[in-house]
Order: structure tokens, then sequence, then C-alpha cells
């Protein structure tokens, strides 16, 4: 139908209808089933719907989709990540479903009304409880006010939030509530033991004393989840060594050969030095290092706590060098690298050049100032994506090899670009 | 010249197909949308910034908290976090310009405020813990006090509402002596104004108390897991629902007796009601238990480093007596090594609660993203706390007003039936009185003092003559129904809860209207007779009767 023509159509039909209603003084029993009779075959008349469409409808309408249906519209019932739940499956699925025994379909029926009965009645039984329940005193609105001010002037933060949490009267049982249980716990395992202990808990003079032996059990010694504020005797037990490589503490008969190796492998650097005046002097100054008691430097507590732990700060070369007293520049410890003998005996002899004997105190210091300093953090966001993330070991080793290839390639291509050029010269 | 062509009608295309005034019902719909979401944004966002903060105590970054927060379909205010979500992901926009796009096209004064302060902060540089944690107290606080200004708003309309009912009802009294005295000719016309006036102050009083009413939705609506009674109310009301209609159609149409028919519409109702409202005890006792157990649970995931099945069995039930249950039927379950989304599937659907639902969704989501449980059952249960004890405050002063409502009503309909009674009562003496003045007169001849004490009172009860019965009663019932029909809906605004509370009220007083229609009659038969009328005008005249 032409859009004028349904316009007047409707037009028409809307004052006739009225006109008729306003003349015709009809009660309102007849009325409102006459007005909604006109409004559908309008609808009809228009287009608006067809006699297929209700037809249809009514079909939807039939026992077996209302029994599926509830009367009234429900909220979608939205779960965890906003999927939908199925709406009831349409004709064309039902026929994939498995045929029901009509017996079992009728006991099925039965159990359910059986089952709804039964709560209806005792549901009955249990409404005398629940009115004589709310008969009982309720809350004052001043008691309800009391609360209500408490619950929102509480501060809302990851620390308050556990004094809060203490402080609300909780239902643990018996065993609740306390800590240090018997099951490990999950993040502790993951915190460092030591970051919560400061200087005077980790008690450095309970290492006095301690052999080489001890030190050696210690650096394999497992890390155990220690409660904070634990004795401190029990912390010194129980000291682990960060993941570090840590050079092997030198003895005192690698010092004759680290000088040796020092005189065979001088630098030619070095003999632009040798015409320098006043290096008497510096050394005069430099031996007044010696007379320096360590135990009256205040090393001071570093800020940085932040720093990740894979990449030890290059603090840790300069509290290493205070405690052994050298001026040469220890070299700053590099875990991630691999492990290379010639640069081994570099440290050995940078440490033995230091003259003296090197004490198991100041290394031990240093460690534990090392340990304080070291913080592990993790990427939680990252950690998170990678959850059951499968990265087999060959699949790394070949995208390793495909990335040094690349990497080689490259400096290949560079150092040809750059060889034409030198030959143009 | 040459002629505009009109282009052809094609009469193969078909024309396209729209309802009549569709657009308008879309623009409706779209406003009713618009006041819903309104009076749905304030627990909304507590839900919402609950869920953020928690997020950010999880240590997630910025992207997770946004992408986590839109995907929370259940929420209104997803919808807005996932434009923002958008804007920065597929559009390059920063967060804050993202907030600030998304504030200004907001028509929720509440929302755009948390957006605009949302983007000042990250603009400022202010970490996402530091203001979701300060914008959860603020959320908090902006909440109570809007509920308590809708709860003082509610006292006010409740009280305006009863007013406004029995001004309908002395305009009914109005009506039914009105025409007992004038005997207007056009007597439809005058019962359908008083009908209008009476629809009017009828929708008009439950459309203030309807928006200065709180939202409190008490069940979560979820299809595939419900409560017992839940799911008892859906068996049932498909099949006694539309027998009650039905019931009631042919009753009326073979003109049975109104007081009948509403006590039967009552009766049928009562199941469902009282299943209805024992579910509604039950969900506000669970509701009131979970904060306490949402709050140990996590302390002590937190302190014992316990896992959820660990953490449930250290749980004292002395204090969860209506969680008890379901806690052990969830411990059981997950103990067998069930999967665990499920379990609590069932949990949250067997408890019936939007709060559970909403608020222990928040808690699994935030634990299994890393964060501690502690921090987070203490966030979660304070906000659990506010919302019980705002719904308790509100439930004091809805009972005061249904407990009002109750006895009101019956002395509405009490009032409008007796004096429809006495009406009728005096009107047969009247007549009665009349026939016998008549036949007096005729018998009497030229007596002039009776026929002059005859012709005066024939004369002053000619008013009360033409009383019509049958129009009247219809009148009555159809002023009773429009009452019963708006006290059910007002006590529902009032007084919360689910859908099925309706049926709760229904049976209450339509069982009401129904006996009072039947008792008052009888009781008002009882004080006021005709053979007491008749006699006495038997004795003014001096005729026997």
């Amino acid at each position: 139908m032409k859009e004028s023509i349904r316009r007047l159509v409707l037009f028409i039909s809307i004052v006739g209808l009225g006109s008729v209603l306003i003349f015709a003084n009809l009660p309102l029993i007849y009325m409102l089933p006459l007005v909604v009779a006109v409004g559908l075959v309008l609808l009809i008349v228009l287009g608006a719907v067809t006699i297929a469409e209700i037809k249809a409808s009514f079909a939807k309408l039939s026992l077996k989709n209302l029994r599926g249906r509830s009367l009234f519209k429900h909220k979608d019932s939205t779960q965890s990540g906003g999927k939908k739940t199925a709406v009831p499956p349409p004709k064309g699925t039902t026929e994939k479903k498995p045929v029901k025994s009509p017996a079992a379909k009728i006991t099925e029926k039965t159990g359910g009304i059986k089952g709804h009965l039964s709560l209806l009645v005792s549901s009955i039984g249990s409404l005398k409880s629940i009115l004589t329940e709310r008969k009982k005193p309720v809350k004052k609105p001043e008691e309800i006010n009391k609360l209500l001010d408490r619950t929102i002037s509480e501060k809302v933060s990851r620390g308050s939030a556990l004094e809060s949490a203490a402080a609300v009267p909780t239902a643990s049982g018996p065993g609740g509530g306390g800590g240090g249980g018997a099951l490990p716990a999950e993040n502790a395992d993951e915190t460092d033991p030591f970051l919560s202990l400061s200087g005077e808990e980790l008690e450095t003079g309970l290492l006095d004393g301690l052999d080489d032996a001890e030190l050696d059990g210690l650096s394999t010694a497992p890390a155990k989840a220690a409660p904070a504020g634990a004795g401190g005797a029990d912390t010194s037990a129980e000291l682990s060594m960060p993941d570090l490589d840590m050079p092997d503490l030198p003895d005192s008969d690698t010092n004759a050969e680290a000088d040796a190796i020092l005189k065979a492998h001088a630098e030619p650097g070095t003999e632009e030095f040798e015409n320098l005046e006043g290096g008497d002097a510096i050394d005069e100054n430099l031996g007044d290092l010696d007379n320096i008691n360590l135990d009256d430097i205040d090393l001071g507590d570093d800020s940085t706590a932040d720093e990740p732990a894979a990449s030890p700060e290059p603090a840790a070369s300069p509290a290493a060098a205070a405690s052994s007293g050298s001026l040469i520049p220890a070299t700053p410890l590099t875990p991630a690298a691999e492990p290379d003998p010639v640069m081994d005996q570099s440290d050995i002899s940078s440490f033995a050049a230091g003259g003296g004997p090197v004490s198991d105190d100041d290394m031990l210091s240093s460690l534990a100032s090392d340990i304080k300093k070291v913080k592990k953090e993790k990427d939680v966001s990252l950690l998170r994506e990678l959850k059951d993330f499968k990265a087999p070991a060959a699949d790394i080793e070949q995208e390793l090899q495909q990335m040094a290839g690349q990497l080689d390639t490259a400096s290949d291509k560079q150092k040809k670009k750059k060889a034409p050029v030198q030959g143009l010269k | 010249m040459p002629e505009a062509i009109a282009p052809p009608d094609n009469p193969k295309a078909p024309a396209a197909r729209s309802l009549p005034f569709a657009s308008l019902i879309g623009s409706l719909k779209e406003k009713l949308a618009g006041v819903q979401e309104k009076k749905k944004m304030g627990a909304d966002l507590l839900f919402m910034t609950t869920y953020m903060a928690s997020l950010a105590i999880a240590d997630a970054t910025r992207p997770e908290i946004f992408s986590y927060a839109a995907n929370r379909h259940e929420y209104i205010s997803a919808k807005y976090i996932g434009k923002v979500d958008t804007f920065v992901k597929k559009w390059n926009y920063s967060y804050a310009e993202s907030l600030s796009i998304v504030a200004e096209r907001t028509q929720n004064d509440i929302l755009r405020s948390m957006l605009n302060r949302y983007a000042n902060s990250i603009d400022s540089g202010v970490p996402d813990e530091d203001f979701l944690s300060n914008e959860l107290s603020t959320v908090r606080s902006v909440y109570r006090s809007q509920l308590e200004q809708g709860m003082s708003m509610l006292q006010k309309w409740s009280d305006a509402y009863v007013a406004l009912l029995l001004s309908g009802t002395v305009i009914a009294i109005i009506m039914m002596i009105s025409v007992v005295i004038y005997a207007p000719g056009d007597l439809q016309s005058t019962f359908n104004m008083s009908y209008g006036i009476i629809l009017a102050i009828c929708v008009f009083g439950i459309s203030l108390m309807y928006s200065s009413v709180p939202d409190d939705p008490k069940t979560h609506g979820l299809i595939e897991r419900m409560s017992k009674e839940q799911e008892t109310v859906h068996a049932m009301e498909r099949i006694i629902v539309p027998l009650t209609v039905a019931a009631i159609v042919i009753l009326a149409v073979l003109g049975i007796s109104a007081s009948l028919i509403f006590i039967l519409a009552g009766i049928l109702m009562a199941p469902l009601g009282i299943v209805g409202f024992i579910d509604d005890h039950n969900i506000t006792l669970r509701d009131n238990d979970f904060s306490v157990f949402i709050r140990s649970f996590g302390a002590i995931m937190g302190g014992q480093g316990a896992t959820a099945v660990q953490a449930l069995g250290s749980l004292d039930r002395k204090s969860l007596t209506a969680l008890g249950p379901l806690i052990d039927s969830v411990y059981s379950k997950l103990n067998l090594g069930l999967d665990e989304k499920q379990c609590w599937d069932k949990f949250v659907g067997e408890s019936g609660s939007d709060l559970i639902y909403k608020y222990l969704n928040i808690f699994r989501d935030t634990v299994a993203l890393g964060g501690p449980p502690e921090p987070i059952g203490t966030v979660v249960g304070s906000s659990m706390l506010e919302q019980t004890l705002l719904r308790e405050k509100k439930d004091n002063l809805s009972k005061s007003f249904i407990v009002l409502l109750i006895p009101m009503h019956i002395a509405m309909t009490g009032l409008l039936v007796a004096l429809y009674q006495i009406l009728v009562v005096l009107t047969d003496s009247v007549a009665t009185m009349m026939t016998k003045f008549q036949e007096v007169a005729a018998s009497s001849g030229g007596v002039s003092s009776g026929m002059s004490m005859s012709g005066v009172f024939g004369g002053g009860m000619n008013l009360f003559t033409n009383f019509p019965k049958e129009a009247m009663q219809t009148y009555v019932v159809i002023s009773l129904t429009i009452f019963t029909i708006g006290d059910i809906i007002a006590a529902r605004i009032v007084g919360g809860g689910d859908r099925y509370m309706y049926y709760f009220y229904a049976a209450i007083f339509c069982t009401l209207t129904g006996l009072v229609l039947l008792i008052a009659p009888t009781a008002v038969g009882l004080f006021f007779s005709s053979d007491a009328l008749t006699s006495i005008g038997s004795g003014v005249t001096g005729t026997s009767v």
C-alpha cells in the first residue's frame, strides 16, 4: 500500500471511530473491546501484521513452548565474560535432540509437580516461623546509621583493608585466622622473605665466625617462606642467596697468582701514566685509606627498592669497592652475562689488587647489603597474560637461532657497506 | 513544457511495513529506559566502582581495569566504560580524552561527574588505585545520601498517596449521593467522569512514589539457575495466572457476585504470594549474612594462604544461618573436585539474590586475577554491608506504610460498600412507603390532613425513588477494582522485591475486598432495615403498614 493511502486510511479510521464513540455513547465495557478490535483490523488492513504472522505467534504459544518459558520477561542472565545464556531453542533444533520416551516425560512432569507442591506445603509451614521472626525487634534507625557511618568512613586501601579485616569479627573457626599455617602461602612463596627485614633484624653479627663451608652450605639452602618479624636467629639460619652469579671468593693463594697475571698482562696504555708526576703523593694519600675503620662508615639505606633483581645495581660496585678498601673500581656484576673465565680472572685480580687480605666480614656485609637491595618485582599483568602459556624449549631455541642469524646477516651487510667506503678512500 | 514525471509506483516492491506510531512508541520506550537507568545508576555505580577498585588492589593495569569492567554486561555503566575502552584501543585516544568524550555524551549526572573526575585524575598523574579507592568512598557516600533522600521523599509521598486515595473515596461517595439526590439523566457519563478522576488520582500517586523510591533489585533474574522458591513460582504462575484471568472473565459474564470473584482471585494468587514472600525473606537473610561471609572468606584465604575449598572448610557456619546450607553445598562440591565455576554459579543461582550474584563475581574475578583475597573481601563486604543496611532502613519505612495501607483499604472499601448498602435500604424503604402513601391517598379520598401529610412526604421522598441499583452496583465494583489494583501496585513499589510480590499483595487486597463486599451488606442490614424506616413513615401518616 502506498504511504499516502496508508496515512489517509489511518486518519479516516481514527477520526471516524472517534466520532462514532463520542456520538454513540456506548458503555465502557463495550467500547474497550470495540477499540481493540478496530485496532487489530486496522493493523491487518494496513499490512503491518499479516494473518500468517498471527497464526505463527499463536503456534508459538502452544503448551509445549510455554513450559519452556516463563510468563514474564527475565533479565538476560549474563555471566562473567558477558556470555548470554541459551534462549529456548527454536523448532529446527528440536529435531536434533534425542526423543525422550513418553514415560520418561510423564515421570519428569509428575516429579516436577510433586516437587513444587511439596515445596509449597513446606513453604506454608515455614510461613509461621517467618512471621514470628519478623515480629522480633529490628534494629533501630540510630544503630543502622552508626553502622552505616562506620562502613562508609572506612578507608579503602590495601593496608587499611587489612586492618579493618582484622577489626571485623570473623566467622572463622578455631583453626582459622592465625598466621603460619601448615599450608604454604600462595603469595608468600613469591615474595622475597628478606624485603621486610631491616638492618637490625638482619643481625649480620651472627654471620661472624662462619666458616667457608657453612657459607657454601648457605648458598645452596632452599628459600623458605618465613613470616615477617621472625627472630633474627631464625632468619640467619634461613638466609638464602639470591640468584646472582657471584664470583668465587678470592683466597690468599690466588693473590700471588693474581699479581703474576697482572704483571704478565700489563696493558700498554698504562705506560702513558708512567711519566706522570705526583704519583708518589697519590700513593701517600691513598695509603691513608688503609687507616679507615670500616665499622664507622655509614653506608646508609638505599632507597632504590624497585630496581629489578635481574640487573644488580651499579651501587653494588662502589659498596664492594669501599668494603675492600680498593680504589680500583670493581667491575659491575652482570649475572646475565655468560661466565667468562678471562673476566673472572680480571675480577679476581681487581679484588686482589686492593692490597691486604680481603676480610670475610666485608664480603659478607657487602653480600648482605646486596641482598637487602635486591627486590624481585613481577610484572603481574604479564604473568597473567602468560598464564597456562606453554613454551617448548625447542621452539625458543629455534626462534633465538633465527634471531641470531638475522643479526649476523645485518652485521655482515653493515661490514660490506663499510668496506667499499674504505676502498674509495 | 515537459511535465514532471512522477516516479511510477512499483507494485512488485512491498511497502515498508511499520506499525503505526512506531516511532512514538520507540521514543517513549527510550524515555522510560532513561528514567529506569537513572533510578538504577546509583547502585550500579557502587558495583562498578567496587569492581574497579578491587581490580586496582589486584594490581591490574589500566587497560585491564577498563577491559574487565567493560565486559561486565550486567552493569548499566559497563557500556560507557566499553565506549572509553573502544576509543582508547581502536581510535588511539588517551584514557583521559576518552573519558572526557564519553562524559560529555552521558545523560546521567552522577556518571558524568565520575567520568570527569577520573579523566582529571589521570591527567594529574594520580595512580589508579588511589583514585579508585577514594572514588569508592565517594560513591558510597553519594549512594547513601541518594537513598536517604529517596526514603524521606517516599515517606512524604506515601502519606500523600494515602490522602489521595481517601479523597478518591470521598469523590466516589459524593458521586453516589449526587446520583441519588439529583437522579441525573445521563448516568454513564457521570460514572465515567468519576472513574477517570479516581484513575488519575491513583496513577498520579503511584507514579510519584515510583519516582521517589530508590531502586533495589532483590533477585538476580537468572533463568538457568534460581532458588527453589523462585522455580516454584515460575512453574506455578504459568498455570495459575491464566486460570485466574479466565475464571474472572467467565464468572463476571455469568453474573456471579463480585465478592466471590474477588475472594476466588485472592485464593488463587495466595500460593504464589506465600512462596514469593518466603523467597523474599530468605534473600534478605542471605544478603545480611553474605557480607560477613565474604569478609571471613577473604580473611582466611589471605591469612592462612588457603585455597577456596580449605577456607570454606575453616569457616564457622554458626553465624551464617541463612547461607549455611548453600556454603555446605558448594564446599562439598568443590571438595569433590567438580568444576569451580559451575559450583559457584550454582551457589549464586540458588541464593536467588542479585547482590550476591554481583559481589561474589567481583570477588572471584579479582582474586582469580591474583589479587589479595583479604583486602578484596573487605572492600566487597563493606559495599555489600552498606547496601543491606540501607535496605533494612528502607524496609522499616515500607513496613509501616503497608501496615497503614491494609486497614486504610479495608476502611475505604467498607465505607463505599456500606454507603451503597445504606442507600439501597433507604431507597427500598422509601419506595415501599411511597406505595403505601399512594394507596392511602387513593383510599382516603378527601381527608385533608392525611392527604397533605402524604403529599409532603411523597414530594420529599421522590428524591430517593429513582435509585439505579444495578448501575450503582457496577459503579461500586469498578471503583473498588481501581482502588484494589492501585493499592497492590503501591504496596509493591514501596515494599520492593521481585514481581512475585505482586501476587502476594494481590492475594491480600483481593481477599480483603471480597470479604468486605460479602460482609458489609450483612453488617449494614443489622443496623439499618427497611422495616424500621417504613414503620416511622407509617407512624407519621397514621396508617398501618
